[in-house]
């Protein structure tokens, strides 16, 4: 019962007031009685006050995604301009050098005033230069609050741009970077659509795809110290794989590859967490030279799609990078509304049964209706009954009507059916003909 | 309060922190930059003294070391001020990233269920469906690039229809109704079985636009009115009244007649709408994208269930939540357009109708389900052993009417 009543109050059908008290179960009356007077606790969770609503589900990486570019902007400002203060710095000191000297030139003076006063000019222009970047990464920010104010403001267009860029999203978390960037311009959501990350991405992979290492380990090395909090192999399996192919190359470039193993694995911090892989690797070394009798696990690490599945791990790595969620809300979404609109009539394969699809419904579509087939069923906890013929809800103004078949249709559609034949009905679904009279009432509560 | 304001507020926090920075810094250094361009005129105009004086080389007065000390330092200190104000908008920052993730959910993966999305013949499934929505959308291009870039084969026909409805949808919106009326003839008999009034409809845009364009040219104007004579169910033969009414005002001005609300209204989304509807349903597609539908729907089930997670973690009722995978723990609210099947819920076991346990309908008219009949007619059966009374029939819950089981009528929705 208290389940059924926390259920209707999130539905919205109930208040919390609705409420009547039980006395068996203190707990959630305290909690349904007085939401806001509870004392919260600093790291408790949300409280029933604080219900996410569609655009706090749903969002986070739509402000996240540019907070982080600008975070990362911000940064890189901070060290442009330090590196120009310092630059001042040198500048003043060397002016302080000879000042302490005893006799100074006057044209020497000058000079190192002209130098420090390049040095400021310097500074000022990196300095607006980098507050112009960092504002303009704000104002992407900005952006993306914009338009998820029309969320309230102007519904339907909020939700057709938010299904463009969902799916501009999810092609380029595919990869398919071309048709996700096409998209973008062409549904004029480029803003919304993170496409400099993406594009960025797209051209590391590109390289990895040709088999080099260099870009993606430069961006391993721009993006260290997030990709050390994030624990992650990326940078391991990228020199892994330079070993492997030197490996590869045969008997000539195994000194390479030791040498070169011996290079970078060992400026891994924790190298103990590589170990079986480096063993493995290694080991590559010894049972290369007999093809013929090299096992499986080796196997794999010398197979081509090893560069495919590298690739993979870079989209990983960039997508925790840029705080996107885990899954790709596009996903998400789809899952949750297959399900939400998922009944037994969907996934009736035999007529029969009195269960049909309807070509308006999404989950019947043929495509669709293979995805949701693992997804749960909707909840349904009161009849809603549909009219076959018209669509429309029956109730009150529309009455279920049955026919002696068993078959139901609505009231008007019978009447409306009955009038341009003289009386006389005829099941769509059976192609039985009865007398209009014949059709009797049907109550569901 | 509203979501996103507060992270407004933020955001409009760091913005003016920046814009101080430029207010202040910037002039700070162009300051010290004048002090010290000053200070090399003055220096220069000395040494040029000094030197036009052949005094060999100038060199610096103690005074001049002084000032000049002074304005080192002051470089080094705007220096170091414009860096420090920088580095000061962090705090800002941070606390931005922290209400970004307080106020929204990060991780928002409710259904959880992998098997549904992933694997390649699923991922392919998903691009077919995305495709079907640009064939949809009249953004072939994209479609087809997707289909390249994703190694789907898609069958061409299968943009077809779209294609034929995009061009007529698009002429529409162009003001154009011939492409239009064309489909409407070519197609007259299944809309006359959907008794659709397209056709009805396009003339009488077709006419409106006569008559606002060149209301001098009767003779075109009563010659199309011809048009209407097929048009013969008492509806229209009423609009086709008025529509001849207007003729009257040809001279007096459509606008300060009383049919001005004829050429006023928006006949052209109406009419684009009635032929969207009538050819999807001639052509046997849904008249929504399904994945607008899906995504709309599922966007709006999100956050309910997301609700109902945190509630029933809050109140260590997790379980139910993991083991029910044959059903969603809770309703979404389906507004009724979405409403696409009758659903059953037998109002006694509160458990929807499947095909082993479909509705019945009692003589009185109740539905219950084929499970609840059978419970009541086992424990009637029961009570009446008891009572030894002679009959077996089971009254319905709902009223006082009684019936023997075996008379209950099969419901199908």
């Amino acid at each position: 019962m208290i389940r059924d009543h926390l259920l209707l109050l999130l539905s919205g059908s109930v208040s919390p007031l609705d409420y009547t008290p039980n006395v068996n179960q203190p707990r959630f009356i305290i909690m349904l009685q007085s939401p806001k007077t509870t004392p919260k606790s600093k790291d408790a969770p949300q409280s029933i006050a604080a219900l996410v609503n569609d655009l706090t589900a749903l969002e986070h990486p739509t402000l996240k995604v540019p907070y982080e570019v600008f975070n990362k902007k911000y940064r890189h400002s901070q060290k442009v301009i330090d590196k120009e203060q310092h630059a001042v710095n040198s500048a003043v000191d060397e002016m302080e050098k000879q000042l302490m000297a005893s006799a100074t030139s006057i044209p020497v003076m000058v000079n190192l005033l002209d130098n420090m006063m390049e040095r400021l000019r310097a500074l000022k222009r990196k300095t607006s230069d980098s507050i112009d970047e960092d504002c303009a990464a704000v104002r992407a920010c900005k952006t993306r609050i914009a338009h998820l104010h029309t969320f309230t403001s102007d519904t339907p267009s909020f939700e057709k741009r938010r299904l463009d860029r969902l799916m501009v999203e999810h092609c380029f978390r595919c990869g398919y970077y071309d048709s996700a960037s096409l998209l973008a311009r062409k549904t004029g959501v480029e803003e919304l659509a993170n496409l400099d990350i993406f594009m960025a991405a797209q051209e590391i992979e590109a390289s990895l795809m040709r088999k080099e290492t260099d870009q993606a380990l430069a961006w391993c090395n721009e993006n260290k110290s997030r990709l050390k909090k994030h624990n992650s192999f990326l940078e391991f399996y990228l020199r892994q794989q330079e070993v492997i192919e030197l490996i590869k190359k045969g008997r000539k470039s195994c000194m390479d590859a030791i040498l070169h193993a011996r290079r970078h694995f060992s400026s891994f911090d924790d190298v103990r967490q590589y170990e079986r892989d480096i063993q493995k690797t290694m080991t590559l070394l010894a049972v290369l030279n007999k093809p013929g009798d090299i096992e499986n696990p080796y196997l794999d690490l010398l197979s081509e799609a090893r560069w495919t599945w590298l690739i993979e791990e870079f989209r990983r790595e960039s997508v925790k990078m840029y705080q996107f969620s885990p899954d790709s809300a596009f996903s998400v979404a789809l899952q949750a509304g297959l399900s939400a609109l998922k009944t037994q009539n969907c996934v009736s394969k035999n007529p029969e049964d009195g269960l049909q699809r309807n070509k308006d419904c999404p989950v019947c579509q043929e495509c669709l209706s293979a995805l949701a087939d693992p997804l749960p069923f909707a909840h349904c906890s009161q009849s809603r009954l549909v009219c076959y013929i018209t669509g429309e809800p029956l109730d009150e103004s529309n009455r279920p009507m049955m026919l002696p078949n068993g078959y139901v249709y609505g009231e008007k559609a019978l009447h409306l059916m009955a009038s341009e034949d003289h009386g006389i009905v005829t099941c769509p679904r059976t192609k039985e003909v009865f007398k209009i009279s014949e059709a009797q009432r049907v109550f569901v509560m | 309060m509203d979501a996103c304001s507060g992270v407004d507020i933020e955001l409009d926090k760091v913005q003016a922190k920046f814009t101080a920075i430029r207010q202040s810094s910037i002039p700070g250094i162009d300051e010290v930059l004048q002090v010290l361009e000053a200070m090399k005129s003055d220096l220069q105009r000395n040494a040029a003294l000094v030197e036009s004086e052949e005094m060999g080389t100038a060199t610096l007065s103690s005074e001049q070391k002084l000032s000049l000390k002074l304005a080192a330092t002051k470089a080094k200190d705007t220096a170091s001020k414009v860096s420090q104000q920088h580095r000061d908008v962090h705090p800002a920052i941070s606390r931005l990233g922290k209400v970004i993730d307080r106020v929204f959910t990060q991780d928002f993966n409710v259904i959880n269920c992998p098997e549904s999305l992933e694997g390649p013949d699923k991922t392919s499934k998903v691009v077919e469906a995305i495709m079907e929505h640009l064939y949809r959308q009249g953004l072939l291009e994209v479609a087809h690039r997707l289909a390249e870039e994703a190694h789907v084969q898609v069958k061409a026909e299968k943009s077809l229809p779209f294609l034929e409805m995009n061009s007529v949808l698009q002429s529409l919106a162009d003001k154009n109704v011939q492409p239009a009326l064309q489909w409407a003839e070519k197609h007259r008999k299944q809309l006359e079985e959907r008794h659709s009034h397209l056709e009805y409809k396009l003339h009488k845009l077709q006419f409106l636009e006569l008559l606002k364009q060149c209301p001098e040219n009767t003779r075109a104007l009563l010659e199309y009115s011809r048009k209407f004579q097929n048009f013969r169910s008492t509806e229209q033969i009423k609009d086709i009244q008025k529509l001849m009414g207007c003729l009257l005002f040809l001279n007096y001005g459509i606008d300060r007649s009383p049919y001005r609300d004829l050429v006023n209204q928006d006949l052209w989304m109406d009419v684009g709408e009635t032929f969207t509807k009538d050819a999807c349903a001639l052509m046997g597609l849904s008249m929504e994208s399904p994945l607008t539908v899906c995504l709309k729907i599922g966007c709006k089930a999100i956050p309910v269930l997301l609700n109902l997670k945190t509630m029933m973690v809050q109140q260590h009722v997790g379980e139910i939540w993991t083991s029910s995978k044959t059903e969603l723990p809770i309703e979404i609210d389906v507004s009724p357009e979405h409403l696409y099947h009758s659903r059953f819920t037998c109002p006694i076991l509160r458990q929807q109708s499947t095909e082993k346990n479909p509705p019945m309908r009692l003589n009185c008219g109740h539905v219950i389900s084929k499970e609840a009949l059978a419970r009541l007619a086992i424990s009637t059966k029961y009570k009446s052993q008891l009572r030894s009374l002679e009959s077996s029939k089971v009254k319905c819950p709902y009223c006082p009417s009684e019936q023997i089981p075996s008379d209950a009528k099969r419901l199908f929705l």
